[in-house]
């Protein structure tokens, strides 16, 4: 924080499991009149992100940063495939919540 | 093929990850699999320590710089009580025969920091969440507002109420259902993530500790090259400018004038541009309208000069002749002989004026 303020960061950046102790940082951005970018894995820290933080990531966003940082076509298909994937497990949840209530499982 | 150092190291990442995946679907490869996890504790052991000896040299070195105003010099004294807590924390818990003087340090220095910490956390999340309101102030930002007092207040008694049950029906409601689903769903997010990440990185697309920041993206194939390479290997198109990059200085220049500079640039820019867009035929003043219109009419009007004109020593001296020939100076059209009382067509009487005109 002593840093922010007296080597004049103009942006902060957090990316990571970080807790909520982040806030303090943001914070010390805040003052500052800097930007400040953050995601967490943690959700606690995802938390004080979203309500301190002027441009919050959340949940798998933070994983994102390659896709918006490079036009590597591994990167994109990584999202695509993310985004496949959470819906095939979002049927398969309601399809055991449908099962489980007609009494199939 | 040429292997480098990354590329070794990528191989390796690759191999003991499949090796570390594949054990615990294949029996055969159990005994590999947890000899490799013993191998990524030592390393990580020796990770934890070259992360601790560069701690202790970044704020050592902070400690001893010196030069620089009292600005720019970074403070010491956190640095000073960094490293003494930490020798002060190894000798207790690698000398002492007991765990008690580090338990009394757990207990009367670290508890007591981490408290103080999230008191200070408290009144700062109080201050964004007011500027959250200021910020984004939206559907979202008001459900989480709403969830964040109703679970606050309904988490202890009220003042002179004591507990609201049906505050805290809500609390449970919120915590268990909405809030449950959410924490889910984020989880379950950073998961897809964090195995898209793995899968990345045993593929060789992404590899850690930096060396992709090391290569160089070919703006036109895209492929990745070495740090240092001024072309592509794959294109042979061009990785480093030509031109050297002007000085930070100057590049901000722009931004540091003032006012009233930079609107007189403006100015004289439209004004450039205004005449940088001439476009011959709309914008054209009427002299040079004019003159243009004879231009382009001129090499039909030759043909139709009369014969006494073609007879004429200066007829090809005339502005419309070829430009290779050296032009001699135009005799007046009244001085001509036998030119008697014969009227000049006017096209010639035109392109004398506009000749004069270009003069």
């Amino acid at each position: 924080m002593a840093a922010i303020h007296n080597e004049q960061v103009s942006a902060t950046i957090v990316l990571g499991h970080v807790g909520g102790e982040v806030g303090l940082l943001t914070a010390a951005t805040e003052q500052t009149r800097g930007q400040s970018l953050g995601g967490s894995d943690n959700l606690s820290g995802q938390s004080v992100l979203y309500m301190a933080d002027q441009e919050p990531i959340i949940g798998e966003e933070i994983f994102a940063g390659g896709a918006y940082l490079s036009s590597n076509p591994s990167h994109h298909a990584s999202l695509q495939v993310q985004d496949i994937a959470r819906w095939v497990v979002i049927v398969a949840i309601l399809l055991g919540a449908v099962a489980r209530m007609v009494g199939l499982l | 093929m040429k292997f480098s150092f990354s590329t070794i190291n990528a191989a390796v990442a690759i191999s003991a990850g499949l090796i570390v995946l594949l054990g615990y679907f294949l029996p055969g490869l159990e005994f590999i699999r947890s000899t490799v996890l013993g191998w990524a504790s030592i390393t990580a052991g020796f990770a934890l320590l070259a992360g601790v000896l560069n701690l202790l040299s970044v704020h050592w070195a902070k400690i001893t710089r010196t030069g620089g105003t009292a600005q720019t010099r970074p403070l010491g004294v956190y640095s000073v009580v960094l490293l003494s807590a930490f020798l002060v924390t190894l000798i207790v818990a690698g000398i002492a025969d007991t765990n008690a003087w580090a338990l009394w340090i757990y207990k009367y220095v670290q508890v007591p920091v981490e408290t103080s910490l999230l008191a200070l956390l408290a009144v700062t999340l109080a201050a964004a969440s007011v500027q959250l309101l200021r910020r984004r102030f939206d559907i979202y930002t008001g459900l989480f507002m709403a969830a964040a007092l109703i679970a606050l207040i309904a988490s202890v008694p009220l003042f002179g109420v004591g507990e609201v049950s049906l505050l805290s029906q809500a609390r449970g409601w919120l915590i268990q259902v909405p809030a449950m689903a959410g924490i889910r769903g984020i989880l379950m997010g950073v998961a897809l993530g964090s195995i898209a990440t793995g899968l990345r990185i045993l593929m060789g697309a992404d590899r850690p500790c930096g060396l992709i920041m090391a290569d160089i993206r070919c703006p036109m194939c895209g492929k990745t090259n070495t740090a240092g390479r001024e072309t592509c290997r794959y294109c042979n198109a061009r990785l480093t400018p030509l031109i050297a990059q002007p000085p930070a200085a100057s590049r901000s220049g722009a931004e540091d004038v003032p006012d009233w500079l930079s609107s007189l640039r403006d100015g004289s820019q439209q004004d450039l541009g205004q005449e940088s867009s001439f476009d011959g035929e709309s914008e054209a003043p009427d002299w040079l309208s004019r003159l243009g219109g004879d231009a382009a009419a001129a090499p039909a009007q030759t043909e139709a000069v009369p014969d006494w004109f073609a007879n004429l020593d200066g007829a090809d001296q005339s502005p419309f002749a070829s430009p290779v020939e050296p032009a001699a100076p135009a005799q007046p059209a009244a001085s001509m002989p036998d030119a008697g009382d014969t009227p000049l067509p006017d096209w010639f009487m035109t392109s004398d004026s506009s000749s004069s005109t270009l003069d």
